[in-house]
């Protein structure tokens, strides 16, 4: 890699967000797209989308993933691919000596995700997983401590949902209520970024969840026996609390798509945050979008801070971030919010071993 | 016929109710204010001359003997609800009670044992239930535009501590029985009204904002759990920065959509030093909760909010309490809310 050449971009997989996450790759001044690139003898459906998306991308498409990792113009792997092979190809894009951007969640189970943590560590990659922290709304609520207006975060409550249940017969709904492919349901799929926020925000550990949930808003996620909302009580150390509130509710003509909200309280002030803001909401006989959000809203800015991010730990030779051990942080917090779900205890967590970039 | 209505108590929440009741009578519904009581003669002589009763006095006995009286508001301190609900009932009273309707359970029980055996109505003061837009929501749950509710958010942050510092009794637990109790019964009640039946699990966790050496917490959050699989969370806060802030809100998601509203642009005032005024969608729920209970005394009906449903409230609220201490999960017999 030299300061001056592209970085090559290599796309594991083609489904899931990598037909959003891929234009920012090839909109980048530093990045430009090499192929797409899956396991061999997968099923027609899959093999059928990543064709498809190579194809509007105009890459090639490799049933081979080992041989598209040893090319030498690859320098960055993007996995996107269903979250139960999250771990397994980021596994190999590590193997094979490059940094690794995995779709979230970064591997469906604590122990996956320690596995590739311990795998980047070993082979001394940066390796990270799509999260918000850079949208611009996160950003505003880690300066307001940072700078000290808000004193101490004493009480927060983060509601992150998206809006209407999925088409049954949408080719994606499976994607995210068979275990097999999704590894659970929407506590696997979402929970993971009001938990970063959550501790970017407040730079403190969760010690213990209490959690309920429910498949009430969505048929598909109740006939595949998975959770389609959850509802959690955080404990957090020095006596914080926090609330999370995620999942797929039924609204299907919700204004912006769904909710990302955060109330904070402080010892020295209080601020209330959303996502999809600036906004302006639109009554229109010609159409039926009732709000647009400026600038297409918080996405572009944070997949472009996220991949600038990434380029800096790398040439800086620096954590991105989040790393690795973030994500088993969440995998872990994750699973003890359906043990509670699922016994209706208090369940304690674990300090994490390793405490880096809270 | 003329209801006779006698106050008891004549503290600050006295005033919402004499002017509710005063305005009812302007609009010619078939109340005579007679007489107000407060331990402190002057002021209950104050509030009989500012409102219109005719009489007052210091103690309510005297009150409860009048034949002119039909019923009467209970307005005294927390501790005091009990004892003065039996003997108004013993005196042939209707009572409606301010919340929380008793100290203990116990004492719940025998308010309603009294009511009953002299066979006059009781009601809680669960104003919250009238509020413009929680009256709303529930037609909105009735109504199937939304579904069946799943999830509930009440949220509310107040940067206006209770009155009177280390002497304030809000903050004595022995007299206003902790923050889950005095405010919290009314979050208690309002998601179990809009969910339809009171919740199985509880867990709940406070914070003590002001000072740890708070006797109770200011600040708490709820999350509770419906045996139909719905949860609430709830958020009330007495002790935010900024001092007089109010931030209210409440988020409903049902089945087949959703309801969102919060006071953002409902009339606050914003001055230097921080935001004063009453919020709209609160300012006629104690009308319209008097306005009820004068429905119900003229139309022999029975109150909306049942004596049942305010005593599992205050059952759930007095373990909250407790709980928020030990970090346990509280369990309970559901009651249905119909």
């Amino acid at each position: 890699m030299s300061d001056f050449d592209p970085f090559g971009v290599l796309l594991l997989g083609g489904i899931r967000h990598q037909e959003s996450y891929a234009p920012y790759f090839a909109a980048h001044p530093r990045l430009r797209l090499i192929a797409l690139a899956d396991e061999p003898g997968l099923p027609e459906w899959l093999r059928n989308r990543n064709r498809r998306l190579s194809e509007a991308l105009q890459l090639p498409y490799h049933e081979d993933v080992e041989a598209a990792l040893v090319d030498p113009t690859v320098d960055i792997v993007c996995v996107a691919t269903e979250p139960t092979r999250h771990a397994r190809l980021g596994l190999a894009a590590i193997a094979a000596g490059k940094p690794a951007i995995i779709d979230k969640p970064l591997a469906t189970t604590s122990q996956a995700a320690r596995a590739i943590a311990d795998a980047a560590r070993a082979a001394d990659l940066p390796v990270t997983y799509i999260h918000r922290l850079f949208s611009p709304a996160i950003e505003r609520a880690r300066t307001l401590v940072d700078n000290g207006t808000l004193g101490l975060p004493r009480i927060l409550h983060f509601h992150w949902t998206a809006a209407g249940a999925l088409d049954p017969k949408g080719e994606t709904a499976h994607l995210i209520t068979d275990p097999e492919l999704s590894g659970g349901g929407e506590l696997i799929n979402f929970l993971g970024y009001p938990i970063d926020s959550l501790q970017w925000i407040t730079g403190l550990e969760i010690e213990s969840v209490f959690a309920s949930t429910s498949h009430r808003f969505s048929q598909t996620h109740r006939a595949a026996g998975v959770e389609d909302f959850g509802v959690l009580s955080l404990n957090l150390e020095h006596g914080v609390v926090a609330t999370i509130v995620t999942g797929r509710t039924a609204t299907r003509n919700h204004p912006t798509g769904g909710l990302s909200q955060i109330r904070i309280t402080g010892s020295y002030g209080s601020t209330m945050i959303e996502e999809d803001r600036p906004r302006l909401d639109v009554l229109s006989n010609h159409s039926a979008v009732a709000a647009r959000v400026g600038r297409g809203g918080p996405m572009d800015a944070l997949m472009g801070g996220l991949i600038d991010d990434f380029l800096l730990a790398i040439d800086q030779h620096r954590s991105p971030r989040r790393t690795a051990d973030d994500g088993v942080r969440i995998a872990r917090v994750i699973e003890a919010a359906l043990e509670s779900a699922r016994t209706g205890a208090i369940v304690p967590i674990a300090p994490t071993p390793i405490r880096v970039m809270l | 016929m003329s209801i006779g209505i006698g106050i008891i108590g004549a503290g600050g929440i006295s005033r919402s109710h004499s002017a509710a009741y005063s305005r009812l009578k302007q609009q010619g519904r078939p109340i005579s204010l007679v007489a107000a009581a407060d331990i402190a003669p002057d002021r209950a002589a104050a509030h009989a001359a500012e409102f219109g009763y005719q009489a007052s006095y210091r103690d309510y006995r005297a009150l409860l003997d009048r034949t002119d009286i039909t019923a009467v508001n209970i307005c005294t301190s927390n501790r005091h609800h009990a004892e003065v609900a039996i003997a108004a009932a013993a005196a042939g009273k209707h009572v409606l009670l301010e919340k929380p309707m008793a100290m203990t359970v116990a004492e719940a029980d025998a308010v309603i044992a009294a009511c009953r055996h002299a066979g006059v109505k009781l009601m809680v003061g669960q104003t919250m239930r009238f509020d413009a837009i929680n009256w709303e929501l529930k037609e909105l749950v009735n109504s199937g535009v939304i579904g069946e509710p799943v999830f509930l958010n009440d949220y509310s942050y107040h940067g206006t501590f209770w009155g009177g510092g280390w002497r304030g009794w809000q903050i004595d637990v022995a007299q206003s029985g902790g923050h889950f109790v005095h405010n919290g019964i009314h979050d208690i009640d309002l998601a179990s009204w809009i969910m339809g039946a009171s919740p199985t699990r509880v867990y709940a966790r406070g914070v003590k904002m002001a000072s740890p050496d708070l006797p109770t917490f200011d600040c708490y959050q709820l999350h509770l759990c419906f045996a139909s699989g719905a949860s609430a969370l709830i958020d009330s806060s007495y002790s935010v920065t900024p001092k007089d802030m109010t931030l209210r809100g409440i988020h409903l998601l049902g089945t087949d959509g959703e309801a969102h509203h919060d006071v953002t642009l409902d009339g606050g005032l914003w001055i230097d030093g921080g935001n004063r005024g009453f919020f709209l969608s609160a300012a006629d729920g104690m009308y319209a909760q008097n306005a009820h209970w004068v429905d119900c005394l003229e139309f022999d009906r029975d109150p909306l909010v049942k004596p049942e449903q305010s005593r599992k409230a205050l059952e759930i609220a007095f373990a909250a309490e407790q709980a928020a201490h030990t970090g346990e999960v509280l369990s309970f017999e559901e009651l249905p809310y119909v």
